[in-house]
């Protein structure tokens, strides 16, 4: 299993990275909760209305945040070379795309464990509901895998911080539509087999696109 | 290096090679008379709709345009793939047309599904789920065509281009179940089901009329900018050997 | 006949946009030839300047 202990050296290292400067997972999280108080500015939905907004500003917090903290990410380590660094080692291109994707996940589910309590607060909702837990993973482990492998494409070409979302977003539509349908079906308290369909989904697209773009993974970062 | 006469000689036949061969001719004209008849049978001949009149008839061109939109798209997929693969560039130039005439017709099925759909649901935009998973298409592969023109260089182009495509081909038939569900739950106009086509016969045939002229106009554009795109790579290989620098 | 203009709209976008699409290519193919000649007319110089048998090291 030397891959997988190569991928958690790439883990590592990135984690430290971030750790030292702990600027990105601030300023990411600093958004996500921007965006929540903007869309209650611009929906003033009220108390009533509340429920129907919620998992919705929530998931495009998330995903606009995590859009941004990927996009940082990438061409932060492109402009100091140390992807081409890492490219030069020895290493299959699916334990680096490995690294770089579970790197992603965590940093994402840290940007999570800070918006979901501002979130509870903001909005007055439920701060743990156990049932939320399986669909953070899911989609976000989804958002990581797709948004790596585009962080990758589009840190090669030119508008580097228009493309990510541009390419991103679409295709990232079956997360969003499941995320927000499972964790709405959650808020209001409906039972598991309710919306299950909606989990099977994200596991569907997860099982898919990490198989994917792992493969795809080194026709991205080739030079 | 290759000689002057040798260049020479390359530019002549770069130019010719565009010339009409004799079965472009004929499948040109076959595209012709099959249009003009789709034409006559959708407009004309065609049976009146009970419920929606006569402006049903624009189903008879948004649908075979959406199918072929499609079909142009998993020629990008393939297409992209086995340039990946070979890194022949003859592969890349047919993803990337196929791509382009894709995003063509892509953007007529949704001004046609729009145009159809005023008259009948009173709005221009109903979040109809085949509708909207075409909406999804058309970013996807608009973001590829952002894609290619954004590449510092060409073949990084169409190498990221082909990961593009095959990435977004295969989001398709999940985001196609993803919003169909979505819809189940908050439901509201659609097209075709809603306000009940009524099917006959003779629609059916005149849709495989329309189907087939259709699928050869796609056939003939894709060849057309194929050709272009080879003449456009042959003409800049030739620059850069010459050491001119300058556009395209 | 109600709801005509939708129907003739629908139909004419979709030939203006092809028939667009197809003029697009006519005027790209024709910028290209142009550059075709002009790359003819600049060998043509460079034979004449650099001589008959000129030899690439």
């Amino acid at each position: 299993m030397a891959t997988l202990g190569q991928a958690g050296a790439i883990v590592w290292k990135d984690a430290v990275a971030e750790l030292r400067t702990r600027d990105i997972v601030l300023s990411v999280a600093v958004f996500a909760i921007l965006v929540i108080v903007v869309f209650n500015f611009a929906f003033q939905p009220g108390p009533q209305g509340i429920g129907a907004v919620a998992p919705g500003a929530f998931w495009v917090a998330v995903i606009f945040a995590g859009t941004l903290g990927m996009n940082r990410a990438f061409v932060l380590e492109k402009e100091r070379g140390t992807l081409a660094g890492l490219l030069l080692c020895p290493l299959p291109r699916e334990a680096i795309f490995a690294g770089k994707m579970t790197a992603s996940f965590l940093f994402m589910l840290v940007v999570e464990a800070a918006v979901v309590p501002a979130f509870g607060i903001f909005l007055d909702l439920p701060l743990f509901l156990p049932g939320l837990v399986p669909i953070l993973l899911l989609a976000t482990l989804g958002f990581a895998a797709v948004g790596t492998l585009f962080s990758a494409v589009a840190a090669s070409s030119r508008s580097r911080e228009l493309m990510l979302p541009v390419l991103l977003l679409p295709v990232l539509v079956p997360v969003l539509l499941s995320a927000v349908g499972a964790s709405a079906a959650v808020f209001a308290g409906k039972p598991f087999a309710e919306y299950c369909t909606w989990v099977q989904i994200l596991v569907g697209f997860d099982v898919v696109y990490v198989v994917l773009s792992a493969w795809v993974f080194e026709y991205a970062v080739q030079e | 290096m290759e000689s002057r006469a040798g260049t020479r000689t390359k530019l002549d036949a770069g130019a010719a090679s565009s010339g009409l061969g004799l079965p472009l001719m004929a499948l040109l004209a076959l595209a012709g008379v099959l249009m003009v008849a789709a034409l006559y049978l959708a407009l004309i001949w065609a049976p009146t709709e009970r419920l929606q009149g006569e402006v049903y008839r624009i189903f008879f061109f948004h649908v075979p345009v959406s199918w072929v939109a499609y079909v142009a798209f998993l020629v990008t997929f393939v297409g992209g793939l086995a340039y990946l693969r070979t890194g022949r560039p003859a592969w890349d130039r047919v993803a990337a047309s196929s791509a382009e005439v894709g995003v063509v017709f892509t953007t007529l099925s949704l001004a046609t599904g729009s145009i159809w759909g005023k008259p009948i649901w009173n709005t221009w935009w109903g979040w109809d789920p085949r509708l909207t998973t075409t909406l999804v298409l058309w970013l996807i592969y608009l973001g590829y065509l952002m894609i290619r023109s954004y590449a510092a260089e060409s073949s990084q182009g169409a190498r990221l281009a082909a990961v593009v495509g095959v990435m977004g081909f295969v989001v398709v038939p999940i985001n196609f179940f993803s919003i169909r569900l979505w819809r189940s739950l908050h439901p509201g106009p659609s097209i075709g089901t809603d306000v009940g086509l009524q099917m006959e016969p003779a629609m059916g045939a005149t849709l495989m009329v329309s189907l087939l002229a259709v699928t050869l106009l796609y056939v003939l554009l894709v060849i057309a900018r194929v050709r272009l795109r080879a003449l456009s790579d042959a003409v800049g290989e030739i620059k850069a050997r010459l050491g001119v620098g300058g556009i395209q | 006949m109600k709801n005509f203009w939708y129907l003739f709209a629908a139909y004419t976008v979709i030939w203006a946009v092809v028939l667009g699409f197809v003029l697009s290519f006519y005027l790209r193919e024709r910028a290209l030839r142009r550059e075709v000649e002009a790359l003819k007319e600049l060998l043509d110089q460079r034979e004449r300047h650099g001589g008959g048998n000129r030899r690439d090291t």
